[in-house]
């Protein structure tokens, strides 16, 4: 499904990749751990089109994103991939539903039904209404998973999406995506540092220093 | 001499550019279609359409060496009009089941030399009459041959548009886009003159009444002067001016309203299977397509609205002639054909008026266009006497509107104006001064307005 070769980023004062490959299939949930600054966070940026390489190339489904104009980018983004991030970005003036709702509007059109049961399939049925600084930070996490969702992207990529929160709240949040992984068959490429959140994929890849260092099976 | 006549120039670019754009519009719209048909398209495009701009060429040269009266002449320009309404009422019927009927496509030449042989015949016509006004042939024809290539040179240069257009062009659209072109070109003699919506509201103006007329006549309506005067003032409102003009903009502007909001309404049928997200990206897909759908209608009814506005604005446009005094001798009126500076067989009303014992009578003289005459009073029975003004096809009774067709011009009834006998012997016409005061006793006694 996802597939990644020879690919290197530069930035004008740092190497952060220095020449990655990897293949990840359809329905895996890979986790990709590191020390701060290994190039986790820049490797899920270019899998999810909002970064382009240096060097090398990423394709997704037989397309080659890498190579694709901002637009197309943009197309292939909104229809195939899902972002959950360690901060929410919810918008603030907006309420939990209209949050969800909003990514709707950027994919197409919207449905308030489908978004309330988005919402109500991640816990939060009762909160529709409420802004985000009237939840908690798992709640809050727990919307960003449904906005993430709402669109049926192919990929969730979730690059420390538990990183604000208590060990209950990450379980909680873990036991969700775990869920959702099976029921809905999306595949997941998690970033963290945290090996409890790790453990939870199938496949770990470990990097240090823009490379690959280590692949293992966790959960064959 | 001059090396190109600048009149030529610019008829004979208008109706290039409208020959060039209804190609560039049906190429779009055959390459909007199914792979099937486009590859059938573009094999009969290279050759029957050629075949039909030939046509059109050789429909020009003979137009150079055709003699017709005036009259064939104007009825060719008025069928160019006409073909704006045959093209309009396809655009609604098409647009009505929203399933364009893409066998018509091939009919496309037939269409073509439908739209524009008319006008290619007006225009040689009229180059034929420049050149012998102006007394420079190779001027006009220069002129014309300049503006055909620029015509030309313009479709060359927006042949890119041909993928950008199919995606705004439904057979509907197509229909709709080319009923614009025929709006906004024109034939040779252009808009105001082919004006469609004076055509219309005429028409509709001619129907009010002739139905309020046999109304009465079917219920048996007696014909008391006060009961006439009471009534025909109430109902005259309905087929005046201003509410005709109305409804000439709801006929032109409602139908293509109704399709646009068929257009614009969210898939009716979403396929099997398609739920959640890939539902919604179906709906969305679906109207941004129909959106794009959309333009060519909301474009015709900008247009529309627009030149009807400008035409509601401008009024009738009815000309309207002073009276002529003139003197009875021995009972007698005598009118010469031909006088210098006046010739009233000119196809024009030519109003005349005298006085007797302190009253003025009008009446006018008009040459039909079948060649006979006709003179009238300046008024009918049931109006009061504002007298008459001259439309492109009909005379037009300016106190309630009603439109005359000229070969009914000199027959008695109704809103005509009242006939007078007379007699035509050696190029002058003789009226009865009696006669005419006899005739002006039928005249509506109402107040003029005047």
């Amino acid at each position: 499904m996802i597939k990644v070769r020879g690919l290197k980023k530069v930035y004008q004062t740092a190497i952060a990749l220095r020449g990655v490959d990897m293949d990840i299939s359809q329905n895996e949930w890979v986790s990709i751990m590191g020390p701060s600054g290994s190039g986790k966070s820049t490797l899920l940026n270019i899998l999810g089109g909002l970064d382009y390489p240096s060097e090398g190339s990423v394709t997704i489904n037989g397309k080659e994103i890498s190579s694709m104009k901002e637009d197309e980018l943009a197309v292939f983004r909104r229809e195939n991939i899902g972002f959950v991030f360690q901060q929410s970005y919810l918008i603030p003036y907006l309420t939990a539903l209209e949050n969800v709702m909003l990514a709707q509007y950027f994919h197409s059109i919207v449905d308030e039904k489908e978004a309330k049961e988005a919402l109500e399939r991640v816990g939060l049925g009762h909160r529709l209404h409420h802004k985000p600084s009237e939840l908690s930070g798992g709640e809050q996490q727990r919307v960003c998973i449904a906005r993430a969702l709402i669109n049926s992207p192919k990929i969730l990529l979730a690059d420390e999406p538990t990183g604000n929160l208590d060990r209950e709240n990450t379980r909680l949040i873990l036991e969700l995506l775990r869920d959702l992984h099976r029921n809905e068959g999306f595949t997941i490429v998690l970033v963290t540092h945290d090996p409890y959140v790790a453990g939870w994929g199938k496949r770990l890849l470990t990097m240090e220093d823009g490379r690959i260092i280590k692949d293992e099976v966790l959960h064959p | 001499m001059r090396f190109f006549i600048p009149e030529a120039f610019i008829s004979a670019f208008k109706l290039s550019l409208s020959v060039c754009l209804f190609w560039l519009l049906v190429k779009a719209y055959a390459s909007s279609i199914k792979e099937g048909i486009k590859s059938h398209l573009n094999f009969y495009f290279r050759h029957q359409l050629l075949i039909a701009v030939l046509f059109l060429v050789i429909l020009f040269f003979s137009g150079t060496y055709l003699n017709l009266d005036a009259y064939y002449k104007d009825l060719i320009r008025r069928f160019s009009a006409y073909t704006f309404g045959i093209l309009y009422i396809g655009a609604v019927f098409s647009g009505w089941s929203l399933r364009g009927t893409r066998v018509l496509i091939f009919l496309t030449p037939l269409l073509l030399l439908f739209l524009f042989g008319a006008d290619t015949l007006s225009l040689s016509f009229f180059l034929k009459d420049l050149s012998a006004m102006r007394q420079n042939y190779e001027g006009t024809y220069i002129g014309a041959l300049l503006g055909t290539g620029a015509g030309a040179l313009l479709l060359i240069f927006s042949s890119r548009l041909v993928k950008r257009l199919s995606l705004i062009l439904s057979f509907t659209g197509l229909l709709f886009s080319l009923s614009i072109i025929k709006l906004l070109f024109g034939g040779t003699g252009g808009y105001a003159e082919l004006s469609l919506i004076p055509s219309v509201q005429r028409g509709l103006m001619k129907f009010f009444h002739d139905f309020v007329h046999q109304l009465f006549v079917f219920f048996m309506v007696p014909d008391h002067p006060l009961l006439k005067t009471t009534v025909w003032n109430f109902i005259g409102l309905f087929f005046g001016e201003a509410f005709t003009m109305f409804i000439t903009l709801l006929i032109l502007v409602v139908p293509a309203l109704i399709i646009l909001s068929r257009i614009l309404r969210p898939p009716q049928v979403i396929p099997e299977g398609f739920t959640g997200a890939r539902k919604r990206k179906y709906i969305y897909d679906f109207m941004t397509m129909m959106r794009l759908k959309a333009v060519p209608l909301i474009v015709f009814i900008i247009v529309v609205t627009t030149l009807w506005f400008f035409k509601a604005e401008s009024g009738p446009g009815l000309y309207i002639p002073q009276p002529v005094p003139v003197v009875e001798e021995n009972g007698f009126i005598t009118l010469k054909l031909n006088e210098p500076g006046r010739n009233i067989g000119d196809g024009n009303i030519h109003k005349f008026i005298f006085k007797k014992d302190g009253q003025n009578y009008r009446f006018f003289v008009f040459n039909r266009p079948d060649g006979r005459f006709a003179i009238c009073l300046d008024a009918c029975e049931i109006c009061p006497p504002e007298g008459y003004g001259q439309a492109r096809a009909h005379l037009v009774c300016i106190y309630c509107n009603t439109p005359i067709p000229f070969n009914t011009v000199g027959e008695p009834g109704g809103c005509n104006p009242i006939p007078i006998n007379f007699s035509l012997r050696d190029r002058e016409i003789r009226i009865e001064v009696q006669e005419i005061l006899k005739k002006w006793r039928l005249v509506h006694s109402g107040v003029s307005r005047e």
